[in-house]
């Protein structure tokens, strides 16, 4: 970051190398949408550039930084599209495969289709929760920090939507199970 | 806590809340969950759960445009080159009027308004920014004179010195709102 703060551009290329997946990884699962993921990432990459000080090592990783960073952005994108226009496409773009591989099997792909529909139907902060555990493996304490709540209240986030992925997710479960 | 506290339902709800991997469980109920786990029940809540992990991976994220790495960093040099001569590269932009959209073919980017430099860059590259945005003026200075029709509209009125309104223009406040 000292780099960065110094204008050096191939330091923060490499610190988009080393954070783009994850950032976009929480970008995707809020916004459900490959194009408008991007876009935020982009938001969020620039920010860092423009505003290096913002980071403060005493305060914890930056890797749990930058993802707060991130969630804070979806929620403000959300809020934003909330008072203006839908995100365009974006539940369509959810629905759909996002790569369509000719070797990816038609029941494999109408399965992960049925599975970021039941994660685009969650609540925004269980939606949060499930991408910041199962995305990028944070801890249910490090989740708390970066969502500034209790434990407890992040503990009870993921027990509530995973127990809705299993409801929602019952067929695609079973043949996970059994394939597993 | 010990085993005979712990049942189908509490094991279910601490899965839900901790993930399906002993390493992420409470450290104090460690011991009681790992036991349950053990049995027929606790085995059967634990593969659901990896199921449920399994699918959620399935329907990760796809991967980032191509190209928006370099993007990012193109938007945020440009950024720091008009940031250095803010004036002249508005002035630059009036004329020019070229659009700064640089999320590449995403298909939901948006325009983006040039925003502040690195707030912490070094004072030579204002120099050199400057350096830029001059001969940026001298090369739509030569465009003028050589008469591209596409700048028609754009010219300044009839008798008047284009030099001197580029000069004028350059002069002229800052639009914050085009700026910010």
């Amino acid at each position: 970051m000292a780099a960065i703060g110094r204008g050096d551009q191939q330091a923060f290329a490499g610190l988009m190398r080393r954070h783009m997946e994850r950032v976009r990884a929480i970008d995707w699962r809020m916004l459900g949408s490959a194009a408008a993921a991007d876009d935020l990432a982009q938001d969020v990459f620039l920010r860092i550039w423009h505003r290096p000080g913002m980071y403060d090592p005493k305060k914890g990783r930056f890797s749990a930084w930058l993802a707060k960073v991130a969630a804070n952005a979806c929620l403000d994108r959300l809020r934003a599209e909330r008072n203006h226009a839908p995100l365009h496409g974006a539940l369509e773009e959810t629905l759909a495969d996002p790569a369509p591989d000719p070797e990816h099997s038609a029941l494999a792909a109408d399965r992960a289709r049925r599975v970021r529909a039941a994660i685009a139907a969650l609540p925004e902060r269980q939606k949060l929760a499930i991408a910041l555990s199962h995305d990028l493996g944070h801890t249910n304490i490090e989740i708390a920090e970066i969502m500034d709540t209790s434990v407890e209240a992040v503990e009870s986030l993921l027990g509530r939507a995973r127990r809705k992925l299993k409801e929602r997710l019952h067929a695609e479960l079973a043949a996970e199970e059994k394939s597993g | 806590m010990n085993k005979e506290q712990m049942d189908a339902q509490r094991f279910c709800a601490l899965v839900e809340a901790h993930g399906h991997h002993p390493r992420h469980w409470p450290e104090k109920l460690r011991p009681a969950m790992e036991a349950f786990a053990a049995g027929g029940e606790g085995r059967a809540i634990l593969a659901r759960a990896a199921a449920l992990d399994a699918a959620l991976a399935d329907a990760a994220a796809p991967p980032p445009s191509a190209g928006l790495e370099e993007a990012i960093l193109a938007a945020a040099t440009g950024r720091q080159d008009a940031g250095a001569s803010r004036k002249a590269a508005h002035t630059a932009r009036r004329i020019a009027a070229g659009s700064r959209r640089v999320a590449p073919g995403n298909g939901a980017g948006r325009a983006r308004p040039p925003v502040a430099a690195n707030d912490n860059a070094p004072a030579s590259r204002w120099l050199a920014a400057g350096l830029l945005a001059a001969s940026l003026l001298a090369g739509v200075w030569l465009g003028l004179s050589g008469g591209l029709s596409t700048l028609d509209g754009l010219l300044p009125p009839s008798g008047s010195d284009p030099l001197a309104e580029i000069v004028r223009l350059a002069a002229a406040p800052d639009d914050e709102g085009d700026l910010l």
